[in-house]
């Protein structure tokens, strides 16, 4: 993972970076393993839904629709799509991504399986069949977005956590939980995220060598994590 | 858009994508895949002289070396099938790809043991090795290439494992295509170096196969 953070972030919205950085960084790991262990489709009939008669009923619609029966196509997706946005919505909902971010990764699902229904095979669940798709479609979100959050303009960081209200108190937050953290961690991530200097001008501040300023702002955020509650 | 338009919208779109049935596409890959690599090896690696006197030979190492790839291909073809439709599993399956390595593994014993000393010093000295390393790979790369075209039309949903068993079966028509040159005879050196050969394609699958095969 590089750690290419942008050097320069101003006034509450650095906190607030670091805030939703440290959130999608603690949750990620747990959330990415999770999808991308590759479990196989039993352990789909478990939880995840698929009790027999939602399989059966989705299939007869699928398999009628397939054969060219709009009514009944236009009803699969439909219910379909009420399980994909539940699959999403248990994946991604511990992100804190908002419920405009989970339904245009359920539109995404949707067109997806619409556009590759030629690969569904009769003997296969049409559930197994299309929460495989939809996980292929999420590890590809959270692929999209491990490295376009890096790059994410403040506003949309700012979007991420919402009113006004909410930001001061994030800052607020982010300033108490820096203040616990140790000098040697501390003072890296107010140098380079605060008050944007570059890792090397923060080097040359604390007297640390780059690496060490690397290693400690990463350590630092890894602290933020377990601070704020991420940890596992 | 709407979730509810959108799902009108699709549910009007039955363009359907006809000519991209799985159970014709990977097949005519394979096939165009395969004749691509025995042309590819005629036309620039010229087929050995003795071909046709080595197919009647008493110890038919050129068929031995012609069943082992095509065995290869073979076993990886209904993995690459299943990894290629959403929702099957292979499991246990997989291991099948295993069993021509096994087989030439224990053939190569056989031969290793009844070998006198002096003969395994002329195969280790004056063998093809280095050649066959970087031939079979060369003639799989366009085999891949077919491969994993046609496999991102379809939708493989584990893109790393997807990308290994068709850089595998790549390998296995390299090999198809390397044994008409290959001019040594020895199941010692089909073991050793073909079974490198085509685990350096599927390694290499694996590292691509999340960029090249990436649908969306």
């Amino acid at each position: 993972m590089s750690r290419g953070w942008p050097a320069r972030l101003r006034d509450n919205a650095q906190s607030e970076r670091i805030f939703v950085e440290t959130v999608i960084r603690c949750n990620r790991r747990a959330h990415l393993s999770d999808l991308v262990e590759d479990f196989p489709v039993t352990s789909l009939c478990g939880s995840e839904i698929v009790r027999s008669s939602k399989e059966a009923h989705l299939k007869q619609l699928f398999v009628s629709g397939l054969d060219g029966d709009r009514l009944a196509y236009r009803a699969f997706l439909q219910d379909l799509t009420e399980l994909m946005r539940g699959y999403v919505r248990r994946k991604l909902g511990r992100v804190g991504c908002g419920d405009g971010d989970i339904e245009d990764i359920v539109q995404d699902v949707m067109i997806a399986i619409h556009e590759r229904r030629h690969t569904y095979r009769r003997e296969v669940p049409v559930t197994a069949w299309a929460h495989a798709i939809a996980r292929y479609k999420l590890i590809d979100f959270f692929r999209a977005t491990t490295t376009a959050r890096r790059h994410l303009p403040l506003e949309a960081a700012a979007n991420c956590i919402g009113d006004d209200a909410t930001r001061i108190e994030v800052a607020f937050i982010v300033r108490r939980l820096l203040a616990t953290l140790p000098e040697r961690f501390r003072k890296p991530i107010e140098l380079t995220r605060l008050h944007g200097l570059s890792v090397t001008e923060a080097a040359k501040a604390t007297g640390m060598s780059e690496a060490a300023v690397k290693v400690n702002i990463h350590r630092g955020i890894k602290s933020l994590s377990r601070l704020i509650g991420g940890s596992r | 858009m709407k979730t509810e338009d959108l799902l009108d919208r699709l549910s009007l779109n039955d363009s359907w994508p006809e000519r991209w049935s799985p159970s014709i596409t990977l097949p005519l890959a394979a096939a165009t895949a395969g004749a691509l690599a025995l042309i590819l090896s005629v036309a620039l690696l010229t087929p050995r002289v003795d071909l046709i006197a080595a197919l009647g030979g008493k110890d038919h190492a050129v068929l031995v070396k012609f069943a082992f790839a095509l065995s290869v291909v073979a076993a990886a073809f209904p993995i690459v099938r299943n990894l290629t439709a959403p929702g099957r599993t292979i499991g246990l399956m997989s291991l099948i790809v295993l069993l021509p390595f096994v087989v030439a593994t224990l053939l190569a014993l056989r031969e290793l043991v009844a070998l006198p000393a002096d003969e395994l010093r002329r195969l280790t000295a004056d063998s093809s090795w280095l050649s066959c390393l970087w031939q079979i790979p060369a003639l799989g790369f366009p085999a891949f290439v077919i491969l994993a075209l046609c496999a991102r039309r379809l939708a493989p949903t584990n893109l790393a494992r997807a990308g290994a068993y068709i850089g595998l079966m790549a390998g296995g028509i390299g090999a198809l295509g390397y044994a008409l040159h290959c001019h040594d005879d020895s199941i010692l050196f089909v073991a050793i170096a073909y079974t490198l050969a085509i685990g350096e394609m599927s390694l290499f699958g694996s590292f691509l196969g999340p960029r090249f095969l990436r649908w969306s």
